[in-house]
């Protein structure tokens, strides 16, 4: 079946289906490619594993300068700059903008930097790290934003569709990608998934040492701070369903039919595996994950040019 | 500055104590019991002293009006945590300077946090077998064990892949709570302030692990014994854990509070604390001003 037929396919596959307005407009959205939408970005697991795909290929496919590597390396056990990529997504500016944050950082790094080697500047928790993560951070963050191009321009319009307010989609999403990563063996118990990812929270806090309090409106982030940690919850619960018994129906209708994830996809496999890839071949990727993949590495190659 | 196992550690301790004794005010114990989270939270967050005084101040006398407010409840339930917070603080930093002092380049600031927090959790938490009171707060054996090994899910999934990811996702839900987000619309001042407030992770969990599972002698005797760390022989200890334990406390808090102050360097810290939330109780109700209030947040420990 060809990309077009398939597509035909599942149109008319969605429209068939009882009323099935949500699907169809799924299906346009997936087709249509919207382009950036200034609704708040959704936090998805799937942004995160997409994002270090990114990196991995682009990497290892010697796609970016050598200068590039400490504003995308990532290592969250660790505070460095790289780190802040991986919340590119949330920025929402025009390339112009983006462009002008790096010229900025990258000078003041330059003059703070001076003279001093990477190891001088290695003490971990010492003031100069600090300034270091902030300012090599904002560059960071910015070329997050060039990762980023797939997730706002392939993704979001999918996951944005009038219908999934209660996220539901993102839900089966996000671990069917989890399965694909970190499966070791199939597992019965819900409680048990749901358990671990909790116990995961007090370890991200230890991590993180102190909540920092929004400071412009300090006792109302009081309240959303507590309601995040039953947000996280009920989160963490559909969760662990979802990766244990996925109902057929969800799982065919927000990933299969949707192609969200294809692990045969060649760019996929070539991260899983670590292998290089070429520009060309790229550009033969079928899944939706995949598309996001590739975009997201143009992005990059693209931001590697203001650096 | 102390670590996360330990401020709330700290929290737990003072809520047993407010929740136990006459003195502290019924708002206090209405809004500790009810929002019990917010405290923990607070225990855990920055800003003590830009926050905790103005809202109780904010809502001292107008208590009776407001009482059933859920979001009223929970600021003050992070007062009361971020007043707990000062006082792990204020009095564990005698260790951590003492230890930046040492001349032996072994004993930083760092290692001396990392050990104390993995002996808070030994001794406060029994290794993950007492729960926090906190259903949100949910510790076991695993939550300081290599990768979290021990838990029975381990075996299925890939802890080493999936936390990072959802770790993240937490990282990026908590700065899209500041309004600052959507707000904002000066970019270059978004960029400024999103890197001033994102959640770096600025700890390395690993070595939490290590600490917890092998310990080195000398860091332990540096840092547990010589600084007399914690001993559960303390009065005030006994008094906190017999509570968390499901016991009637037998002994007299007041003179458990007295003895403390030449005891070990966790009750130092839960009577310093005891005087925070002892003040705060009385400035509630309306017994001492202000400025008395605020005196007694400059306490030291002892």
């Amino acid at each position: 079946m060809t990309m077009l037929d398939r597509r035909d396919f599942l149109g008319s596959l969605a429209v068939s289906s009882a009323g099935s307005a949500f699907f169809a407009n799924l299906l346009l959205a997936r087709n249509l490619r919207v382009h950036g939408t200034q609704m708040s970005p959704p936090n998805r697991l799937t942004s995160f594993a997409l994002l270090d795909d990114i990196v991995e290929l682009a990497m290892t496919s010697n796609l970016m300068p050598a200068n590039f590597n400490g504003y995308v390396y990532s290592d969250f056990q660790l505070a460095i700059p790289g780190n802040l990529s991986r919340m590119g997504w949330l920025v929402r500016a025009s390339e112009q903008q983006v462009a002008n944050v790096i010229k900025r950082e990258k000078s003041e790094a330059e003059k703070t930097w001076a003279g001093m080697s990477r190891e001088d500047l290695s003490l971990r928790r010492s003031k100069v790290l600090e300034e270091q993560v902030k300012i090599e951070g904002k560059v960071a963050l910015m070329m997050g934003w060039f990762m980023s191009r797939g997730i706002r321009e392939i993704l979001e319009p999918v996951w944005s569709v009038a219908g999934d307010s209660a996220g539901e989609m993102g839900v089966y999403q996000d671990m069917f990608v989890l399965k694909q990563l970190a499966e070791k063996s199939a597992t019965q118990s819900i409680e048990d998934i749901e358990d671990l990812f909790l116990q995961m929270n007090p370890r991200m806090i230890t991590r993180i040492h102190t909540l920092i309090p929004d400071f412009d409106d300090g006792e109302n982030w009081t309240i959303r701070i507590t309601d995040w940690r039953d947000e996280l919850k009920l989160l963490i619960e559909r969760y662990a369903r979802a990766y244990v018994q996925p109902e057929s129906d969800k799982m065919d209708r927000y990933v299969h039919q949707l192609e969200f994830y294809d692990p045969d996809d060649a760019v996929i496999k070539a991260a899983r595996n670590h292998r290089r890839i070429n520009l060309s071949t790229m550009a033969a990727s079928k899944s939706l994950y995949a598309q996001a993949l590739v975009r997201g590495v143009e992005g990059l190659v693209q931001g590697s040019k203001y650096l | 500055m102390s670590e996360h196992i330990t401020h709330i550690a700290i929290y737990e301790d003072l809520a047993r104590i407010a929740l136990s004794i006459p003195e502290i005010c019924a708002p206090f114990k209405t809004c500790i019991q009810n929002q019990y989270d917010s405290g923990l939270l607070g225990s855990a967050s920055r800003g003590n002293s830009d926050y905790a005084v103005p809202i109780l101040e904010k809502y001292k006398d107008t208590w009776n009006s407001v009482k059933s407010d859920r979001e009223v409840q929970i600021r003050i339930a992070y007062a009361i945590g971020w007043l707990a917070h000062r006082a792990a603080d204020t009095g564990f930093s005698l260790a951590f300077e003492a230890a930046e002092a040492d001349p032996n380049p072994l004993y930083t600031n760092d290692n001396c946090r990392v050990y104390q927090d993995a002996m808070t959790f030994r001794m406060v938490y029994d290794g993950g077998k007492r729960p926090s009171l906190s259903p949100k707060e949910i510790f076991s054996q695993a939550t300081l064990d290599y990768n979290m090994r021990s838990h029975p899910a381990t075996g299925s999934i890939d802890v080493a892949i999936t936390e990072p990811l959802l770790t993240r996702m937490w990282q990026a839900d908590m700065i899209k709570k500041h309004v600052f987000l959507e707000q904002e619309d000066d970019f270059d001042l978004w960029v400024d302030t999103f890197v001033e407030r994102y959640q770096a992770f600025t700890e390395d969990v690993r070595r939490y692990e290590e600490a917890y599972n092998h310990p080195d002698p000398e860091l332990s005797r540096r840092y547990y014994d010589q600084d007399n760390y914690y001993d559960e022989s303390d009065d005030i200890i006994r008094y906190v854990r017999a509570i968390q334990n499901g016991q009637e406390p037998v002994l007299d808090l007041k003179n458990s509070v007295g003895k403390a102050k030449d005891q070990s360097l966790y009750a130092r810290v839960l009577r310093l604390g005891y005087f925070y939330l002892n003040g705060a109780s009385d400035y509630f109700r309306g017994d001492i001003d202000k400025p008395s209030f605020l005196a007694i947040l400059e306490k030291r420990v002892s």
